[in-house]
């Protein structure tokens, strides 16, 4: 029953974003399904999670049958959306596609689609048993996601979270933790999963990481078809992805937000590449809103939101029109940091608590993790070598756009990790890996792309098409 | 090419012997040893020594660098590898294995151990050993360094069995301890790249369509990448089923009470039922980071506050009557049942009444 009830609010989470998409996507757009599968779980997540924060706004107890009745009421809705509305002429742009052609020669295309496919299945089915026979293993998630998420789903309600000190001083109406100004949006997607069961699960408590696996995969397969890769490449890259060990790891032992940034983060940058290659407005929406959501997962999503700007600029004005304009941000923000009083808040931390200066110390942890280590398998090996190849595909500016924002976040990345108080988490091991994980599966698209780009470019028959 | 590579394979191993010795050449110098089917049971002495010697022909130590040691346990507390070398006289020189590669049999490298060159032919294993506990040695053998053996030795810590810790959340080596061992993405980068640069001077010596090289080095790629994962996927699989004989077939209370938390969600379940209202404040304290954390995530609902760095409980003015006080143990504060007071400082008492009361920790009520 518990299981029913589970699919039941699966079904449910995805109903809107899924009624909506498939209004808007033009049905002839390669791995459509894909495409509405991935971001309809992503979107409905945050969707309800959205909801039941109206909900207790509005002082309503969460409750499945309230949440689901009212999102199903949602999916209605969307339905009523007249055909005038429905951007379709937006599609009409997609004969940008790669020229097609067949994928790869006929039976070892299939060959090759059907052993990723058989490992995807696997992997999928071991990670999906071990997660959901192990009771709550992550100290984060014993120290605040799931913790939190356990809060409200046994209260019906979300409290105020505020720090100890606080805490001490007021009533017991509101609560603590060590963390009370993170997000909650993980939270409470696990306690709309454990509304759904009607009790909490310690081991279906980890249930939502598959989605977000799910979600993950489906978004890259089928972003990867809308910019012109055939099945059995998508696949690969696909498979290449979802075998990522620290990936891996993350959905077996479930617990901490990272998953789902990676999710948000890919679904941001790949849709934004595809918009930069077919100007869809249903990827401009989905690039927007995944950049948005990028921030209520976690703090650092904000650092990822902003190496969002400069691609979304480079593909508006081009190369040329927006070095001015990066050079002047670079300046800005040097003189902010230099100018801005240590107590100034940015992304949940003062910049005085995370003292900046340069600490060497992070160097050989950062190489370790993306080079030595098995977290990422070869792909770090593979994005050095695509990084140079860009200068090879001189006109594909949309690959140049999200190639810059990866530059953008990774340089972020080394930033935190050898200039604040964070090189504690690389020097440790503990939040080195975590942070690279929100990043990887969007440098794995990125790396995709360019291979991709450049065999279309040499004349290799790796695209989709039409032939 | 394929011949050429198992020739080289068979030369680097016929290159130097195996010396292998069985149970019956061992003999027993620390401790007591009975022959039995299964090898020489071998009993330690009051303290939890033993030891054993063995001897043959002369055998070069520097082409000779890989132990087996056969016995019937995962790991006794401490092994000893002691050696005589026959260089400027007779010395005698003792090695303890840091950790093995492997058990089972337990297999360790002595290359680049200090002193382990020269010549010798007289050996001993020595053992620690807990309290009364015996052990089975079945054989030991010397096996030369060769490629075959480090091969054999990286596809098991490649994807041997490593069931889930703590610390397995933050990262994942490859190996199967870290800082230890050969990593597995270092040697697929490495012979991809190899094959890569191969690929490239194939072409630019015969100039074939750019087309073939870039469908080859997709190809290339995509064969390193799957052979790597399925080191990973391997060992998945082991972890899966490791999983599933320690918890499958159970209900979620009977995974939580088999898994480590166990002690601390049975404590968190006994304590909960008394503290009245729902909605005060509990404070929960131990010593161990990890036994307050997993109390604290047991005893939800309730209002807890659990602080990991700095002071474990607030200032005694900070409390109030009616709030609760949950200490874990191992715990520093004291509970004076006479007085019914706390010792939550030197000079600090909390007026508290006691209200559960376990092995794992107690529950305090704070009076006005």
């Amino acid at each position: 029953m518990m299981w029913v009830n589970f699919s039941i609010a699966v079904l449910l989470t995805c109903l809107p974003i899924a009624v909506i998409l498939a209004r808007t996507i033009d049905p002839g757009t390669p791995g459509r399904t894909a495409c509405i599968l991935g971001y309809s779980l992503l979107l409905g997540i945050v969707g309800i999670t959205a909801l039941m924060r109206i909900f207790n706004l509005l002082n309503i107890p969460l409750s499945f049958w309230g949440l689901g009745g009212a999102w199903a009421a949602i999916s209605l809705l969307a339905t009523l959306i007249p055909r005038e509305a429905r951007p379709t002429r937006d599609t009409a742009a997609m004969p940008k596609l790669a020229p097609s052609v067949t994928a790869l020669p006929g039976k070892l295309g299939i060959f090759i689609t059907v052993v990723c496919l058989a490992l995807i299945a696997l992997r999928l089915y071991s990670l999906g048993l071990e997660s959901l026979l192990r009771p709550t293993f992550a100290w984060d998630s014993k120290q605040h996601w799931g913790l939190v998420a356990r809060e409200i789903f046994e209260l019906r309600e979300i409290r105020q979270y505020i720090g100890r000190i606080d805490w001490l001083e007021g009533d017991s109406s509101s609560y603590t933790n060590l963390h009370p100004s993170y997000p909650l949006t993980v939270p409470l997607t696990q306690a709309w999963f454990a509304l759904a069961l009607g009790v909490w699960d310690e081991s279906a408590a980890g249930a939502p990481w598959l989605l977000f696996y799910v979600a993950l995969g489906s978004i890259f397969y089928a972003q990867s078809r809308i910019a012109g890769a055939g099945i059995p490449l998508a696949t690969v890259g696909t498979y290449m992805l979802l075998s990522l060990p620290y990936l891996n790891i993350q959905v077996a032992l479930p617990g901490y937000a990272d998953l789902f940034l990676a999710c948000v983060f890919l679904g941001a940058v790949s849709s934004l590449y595809n918009w930069g290659n077919h100007q869809a407005r249903w990827q401009l929406g989905l690039c927007a809103a995944c950049a948005v959501i990028c921030v209520t997962v976690k703090q650092e999503g904000f650092f990822w939101l902003l190496s969002i700007l400069p691609a979304v600029l480079l593909i508006r004005i081009g190369w040329r029109r927006s070095l001015p304009v990066f050079a002047f941000a670079l300046v800005l923000v040097l003189l902010l940091l230099f100018f801005l009083p240590p107590t100034t808040v940015i992304a949940g931390q003062s910049l005085e608590a995370i003292d900046l200066r340069y600490r060497p110390a992070g160097w050989q942890p950062i190489y370790f993790s993306l080079l030595v280590h098995d977290n990422w398998h070869l792909l770090v090996y593979l994005f050095l070598l695509a990084l140079p190849t860009l200068f090879v595909l001189k006109d594909d500016l949309p690959l140049h756009a999200i190639g810059l924002c990866l530059l953008c976040a990774f340089g972020l990345y080394v930033i935190l990790f050898i200039a604040t108080d964070r090189v504690s988490g690389a020097v440790t091991y503990t939040a080195i890996n975590r942070v690279g994980l929100q990043l990887m599966p969007s440098v794995a698209f990125f790396t995709l792309q360019v291979f991709s780009s450049l065999a279309n470019q040499r004349g290799m028959t790796l695209s989709s098409s039409n032939n | 090419m394929m011949r050429l590579f198992l020739a080289c394979l068979a030369l680097t191993a016929m290159a130097a012997h195996a010396r292998e010795w069985g149970a019956d050449e061992l003999q027993v110098e620390i401790g007591s040893g009975k022959l039995g089917a299964s090898g020489l049971v071998l009993t330690p002495d009051a303290s939890g020594r033993a030891y054993v010697t063995f001897k043959g022909r002369y055998i070069d130590l520097n082409s000779h660098t890989e132990w087996r040691i056969e016995t019937d346990t995962e790991r006794p507390w401490e092994t000893f590898i002691v050696w005589q070398t026959r260089q400027g006289g007779d010395s005698l020189y003792q090695y303890k294995i840091p950790g093995p590669m492997r058990y089972n049999p337990i297999v360790v490298s002595t290359q680049g151990v200090k002193n382990w060159q020269g010549n010798a032919r007289e050996f001993g294993l020595g053992f620690r050993l807990p309290a009364g506990n015996q052990l089975t040695l079945r054989g030991v053998a010397l096996k030369p360094h060769s490629i075959v053996n480090v091969v054999d030795n990286w596809v098991y810590d490649w994807s041997s069995l490593k069931p889930w810790q703590a610390y397995d959340i933050n990262l994942y080596t490859g190996t199967r301890r870290f800082g230890e061992g050969q990593h597995p993405v270092t040697v697929f980068a490495a012979a991809s790249i190899l094959a890569l640069t191969l690929l490239f001077l194939w072409w630019l010596l015969h100039r074939p369509n750019a087309r073939y090289v870039l469908a080859g080095a997709g190809a290339l790629v995509l064969t390193a990448w799957i052979a790597l994962d399925l080191f990973w996927q391997v060992r998945l699989w082991k972890q899966l089923e490791n999983t599933q004989k320690t918890l499958g077939g159970k209900s979620t209370d009977e995974r939580i009470r088999s898994s480590k938390d166990g002690a601390m969600w049975q404590f968190a379940e006994s304590v909960k039922p008394f503290v009245s209202p729902m909605d005060s404040r509990v404070f929960v304290a131990s010593d161990v980071d990890s036994k307050g954390l997993v109390a604290t995530y047991y005893l939800t609902p309730l209002n807890t506050s659990w602080n990991r760095r700095g002071a474990l409980l607030p200032d005694a003015n900070q409390f109030r009557a009616g709030d609760y006080i949950a200490l874990i143990k191992p715990t520093a504060f004291v509970y004076l049942p006479e007085k019914k007071q706390l010792r939550v400082a030197e000079t600090v008492h909390l007026p508290v009444e006691q209200v559960f009361s376990s092995r794992e920790g107690a529950l305090y009520k704070v009076l006005p």
